[in-house]
């Protein structure tokens, strides 16, 4: 009976485990349920918003992204600043796979406004990668 | 336990491992993998002893993630193999729990799924391989020599693992390897100073930047939610729901971090004096709080992740381990269960 028990609790894990993993297949999953776990969290928000440019659903990002500045305005310290100048910077991404320069430029000028050193450094890892993509490891 | 049984378990929790895994093989690049990737290979012949698997794997895979994700789950299994044998040396009942525990828990998941959390995984393959040489039969000379090569790959995958400094030669004293335990002291503080000097300017650069905090002024408020998230962490592995790659902690209210920092120091308190009757208790607590140290006093804008968890978890696994060993042996003490279950 106890063999039978503990096989069963570890199959339970092992279920477990695999819908876990299922998360972890693509950044959108991934953060997808980061947002559900963590609604008031500008970071998963953007990310998720991100993970959507590059699906080129920009219309859902551009949603997120609106959502994601009033979070980080709630905020206070590294987070309010990380995620202004985060979403600053996606939305002129989202502008620019729009083809609208002019309204990318001033969404750029946000972020530059918004941010610390070390928040504007991580808007530029986050969107200039060396291939050439505005959002990492993605696709135009 | 048979050699038989004991093969037929072995086989079934490599099987159902894989089984819980089968989905990272599938599984592009996310979150930071495209950051780390260049950590992940090599770019001169100093990089060999941290980048050797996925320099591996990139060649053999070529690029794909399914190889960088084989070389997490290699490790994983590795590391399942090693802990259940060093724990064997001890109580076969307690090492199969806690191997079972240590392969199929999905707070796991963070670390083995994600590319660049496989460096935790890979980190803690090397502690468990200085563990082994260090309580191994062989001469002491050679037994150093063993457990410095591989606390120097630990250091060398991860800068964080440098608390292995601590961890090791702590593991090997409460192991009674006084020996090899003094003779490593040196070699480690070595290694410490080395990935000191290594990081100091990026943690300085950092520290200005304000994303990381040392010792400052919000240093109890910060150690108050690595209490929380310490906390959430272990009722996680008790009912495991709610994992996230993200968790809110600056969003808590403050009771909950000074509540947690005070639980916390309870549960201290309480190893302390449990020490006499259950001395694995506060070998644990001393292995989780030697774990945890440098989040303590580095603090940095991310509280503490799941990932992070993966190497101070391994004392929680095995006190599930004999709590349930013990628990059961006292049911049966006392005629609840039948004596042929």
């Amino acid at each position: 009976m106890s063999r039978l028990t503990g096989g069963l609790a570890l199959v339970a894990l092992a279920l477990l485990t695999a819908s876990r993993v299922a998360v972890w297949q693509s950044d959108v999953t991934l953060w997808a349920d980061a947002v559900q776990t963590a609604p008031f969290k500008p970071r998963p928000v953007l990310n998720l918003a991100a993970a959507l440019i590059n699906q080129g659903d920009l219309d859902a990002a551009q949603q997120l992204v609106v959502r994601a500045m009033a979070l980080a305005d709630a905020r206070t310290g590294y987070e309010h600043l990380e995620g202004r100048a985060l979403a600053y910077s996606h939305q002129a991404v989202i502008e620019l796979r729009r083809g609208d320069r002019v309204s990318a430029f001033a969404h750029l000028s946000g972020a530059l406004t918004s941010g610390v050193p070390a928040v504007l450094a991580l808007c530029l890892q986050f969107h200039c990668r060396p291939d050439g993509d505005p959002i990492y490891g993605g696709t135009k | 336990m048979s050699r038989r049984d004991r093969d037929l378990f072995g086989l079934a929790l490599l099987a159902l491992t894989l089984a819980a895994y089968h989905g990272i093989w599938s599984a592009g690049f996310v979150y930071e993998d495209a950051s780390w990737m260049p950590f992940l290979t090599l770019q001169g012949p100093m990089d060999a002893l941290r980048a050797w698997p996925w320099a591996l794997a990139g060649l053999v895979g070529h690029g794909a993630p399914s190889a960088y994700h084989a070389v997490s789950l290699i490790a994983h299994l590795l590391n399942g193999y090693l802990f259940w044998r060093l724990l064997m040396k001890w109580s076969e009942p307690v090492a199969w729990i806690a191997a079972s525990l240590y392969l199929l828990h999905p707070i796991q998941v963070e670390s083995v799924a994600y590319i660049t959390g496989g460096r935790e995984v890979v980190a803690v393959t090397y502690v468990l391989l200085a563990l082994t040489a260090g309580t191994a039969r062989l001469s002491a000379p050679w037994r150093v020599l063993l457990v410095v090569l591989a606390m120097a790959g630990a250091v060398a995958v991860k800068s964080s693992a440098a608390v292995v400094v601590l961890l090791v030669p702590y593991v090997l004293f409460v192991a009674w390897e006084w020996e090899v335990a003094f003779a490593v002291i040196p070699f480690m503080l070595l290694a410490l100073a080395s990935v000191l000097w290594v990081h100091a300017q990026h943690v300085m650069e950092l520290a200005v930047g304000g994303s990381i905090q040392i010792l400052g002024p919000d240093t109890f408020y910060n150690a108050g939610l690595t209490c929380a998230a310490l906390v959430r962490y272990l009722l996680l592995v008790i009912l495991p729901a709610g994992f996230s790659v993200d968790h809110d902690w600056r969003g808590l209210s403050l009771a909950l971090p000074l509540s947690a920092a005070a639980f916390v120091a309870v549960l201290c308190y309480a190893g302390w004096l449990l020490f006499s009757r259950l001395p694995a208790l506060l070998v644990a607590i001393g292995w989780i709080a030697l774990a945890l140290l440098p989040r303590f006093v580095i603090q940095q804008e991310d509280v503490l992740n799941e990932h992070q968890m993966f190497l101070p978890l391994l004392a929680v696994w095995v006190l599930i381990g004999i709590g349930l060993t013990e628990g059961y042996a006292a049911l049966l003490q006392s005629g609840r269960l039948p004596t042929h279950a």
